[in-house]
């Protein structure tokens, strides 16, 4: 309580554990089914939609007052947490509409019909958007300058996409196989996580030399209380280890059992860097003090 | 009218009455400040001194909080106070995120200042709170309604505090503005405060 009363930096406390698992399973999920529905894996959309689902309600258990959630989405003209729950229903609706097909024949919108087209679109711009809203969210308020930048809503969108793969390799002996699809999520996989490498880094430097507060909170990311959580967690764990894990899988060529373990132990490793990556953010998130003395 | 505050640095004396009479006033539970005296010591011995900063919710023109609530608990009335309705409020804290003062609380818990017993007084006062929101100073509402001056303004011994209409050139809050050098809190931010502070 004393914290309150005295003039200096302060680190955010209101978003946590909760809200970083939220940020993980919705952006997680929604890249798997965008991955999913573009390599024609139905069991991996399904995976998606079941990861936005469960984000969705630790965001409700992390609500103070959960019974009004209802509420949450009656401000899109101006509130990013409204938009975010309205992308996220539209996908929740369009999402599992855009599946049953795969599972059940004979239904207007099934197959290549110009209808299931249009529902799947509508499915992964929603999911399109459960991935970036949190970003998003963060960047729209210039009271925690580590978040107030462009930079993160592409961010949180590559992350969406690097932790769909991660998904995509852990389970790629049942989803995947040794065929085609192995390979194109393969490749697609090394170009994000070596995408989101090189982001997170752009963004870590552009704050390490931007206003005071930015620079407390690489502080804090670096050398401080998270640095263990991010220079091992995020970036070596999450995502060089499974950078050259895939890469070694890519130059093998040929599919072994030893590849295959690699390429699960990197979507493993991938999914536990892309939670420390939410994780890290939300708290390092930094306010300035009130007034300069 | 746009309803301001000027707080004169130099009367402060950091004696927290204001925290108690927003406590008193509004009823807050414990771990709740509408309004506090903010202090940190600046310069080295012998000339090392304790600065006093009052804070409360600068009620801005373009408030950060008023984008991020999204069910629309936050509004802003037409003499620019900016209020939370508690009973639409869902308690995400996306307003507390927003705000670059640290000006709102997030009621956790009601207890009382007793433990294992609410007083009568807190009985009557916890009405207007309710747990798993967040609520912040509303410039003392019910006794602006009634001509009153809120309460920190009219239990500051320093009259370090100054309250009025701020579209109103004759009026105190306006005059202090014009004639003396007043700053805002993080004018960078962009939220045109309605708090302004005589360094």
């Amino acid at each position: 309580m004393v914290d309150q009363f005295i003039i200096g930096f302060k680190t955010q406390k209101w978003w946590g554990t909760l809200a970083a698992i939220d940020f993980f399973l919705g952006g997680t999920g929604a890249g798997t089914f965008i991955l999913s529905m573009y390599l024609g894996i139905p069991s991996g959309m399904l995976l998606g939609w079941i990861a936005v689902a469960l984000g969705a309600i630790a965001l409700l258990v992390d609500l103070g007052r959960p019974d009004r959630f209802i509420r949450a989405g009656s401000q899109v003209g101006r509130s990013w947490i409204s938009r975010g729950v309205v992308c996220t229903m539209l996908f929740l609706i369009f999402g599992i509409l855009r599946m049953i097909p795969e599972w059940l024949t004979g239904l207007p919108w099934g197959g290549s019909t110009g209808l299931g087209t249009a529902i799947g679109i509508v499915a992964a711009l929603g999911a399109l958007g459960v991935m970036m809203y949190t970003g998003f969210l963060l960047s729209q308020s210039p009271s925690i300058p580590f978040w107030n930048t462009t930079l993160l809503p592409l961010l949180f969108a590559l992350y969406g996409f690097a932790c769909g793969a991660g998904v995509l390799f852990t389970l790629s002996p049942i989803l995947l196989g040794s065929g085609g699809s192995f390979r194109t999520a393969s490749n697609l996989g090394i170009a994000l996580l070596a995408a989101s490498l090189v982001f997170l880094w752009v963004y870590i430097l552009t704050m390490a030399t931007s206003t005071v507060a930015t620079r407390e909170s690489v502080r804090i990311l670096m050398t401080g209380e998270l640095s263990v959580f991010f220079l091992i967690g995020v970036t070596v764990v999450g995502l060089i280890v499974p950078i050259i894990l895939t890469a070694s899988v890519y130059l093998a060529g040929s599919e072994t059992a030893t590849t295959s373990a690699a390429t699960v132990v990197a979507g493993i490793l991938v999914l536990v860097g892309g939670y420390l990556f939410r994780y890290s953010v939300l708290k390092a998130g930094v306010y300035p003090p009130v007034i300069d003395l | 009218m746009r309803l301001g505050m000027v707080l004169d640095l130099k009367r402060c004396i950091g004696c927290q009455a204001c925290t108690m009479a927003c406590k008193l006033e509004n009823a807050t539970p414990p771990g709740v400040f509408w309004a506090r005296c903010l202090e940190k010591e600046t310069g080295k011995y012998p000339q090392a001194k304790r600065v006093f900063v009052p804070v409360l919710c600068n009620h801005c023109q373009d408030a950060p909080c008023l984008r991020a609530c999204p069910t629309g608990a936050t509004t802003q009335r037409e003499d620019g106070i900016v209020n939370v309705d508690q009973n639409t409020c869902i308690g995400c804290k996306a307003c507390m995120e927003a705000c670059p003062y640290e000006a709102r609380s997030y009621l956790e818990e009601i207890n009382g200042y007793y433990p294992g017993h609410i007083t009568p007084f807190e009985e009557v006062g916890y009405k207007k709170h309710q747990k798993g929101t967040v609520s912040k100073c509303n410039f003392c509402k019910d006794r602006i309604e009634q001509c009153l001056e809120p309460a920190c303004v009219q239990t500051c011994p320093a009259v370090a505090r100054t309250f009025g209409d701020l579209d109103d050139p004759n009026s105190e809050v306006s005059r202090l503005i014009r004639e003396r050098y007043t700053i805002q809190l993080r004018p960078e931010m962009g939220t045109r405060p309605s708090v302004y502070y005589i360094p």
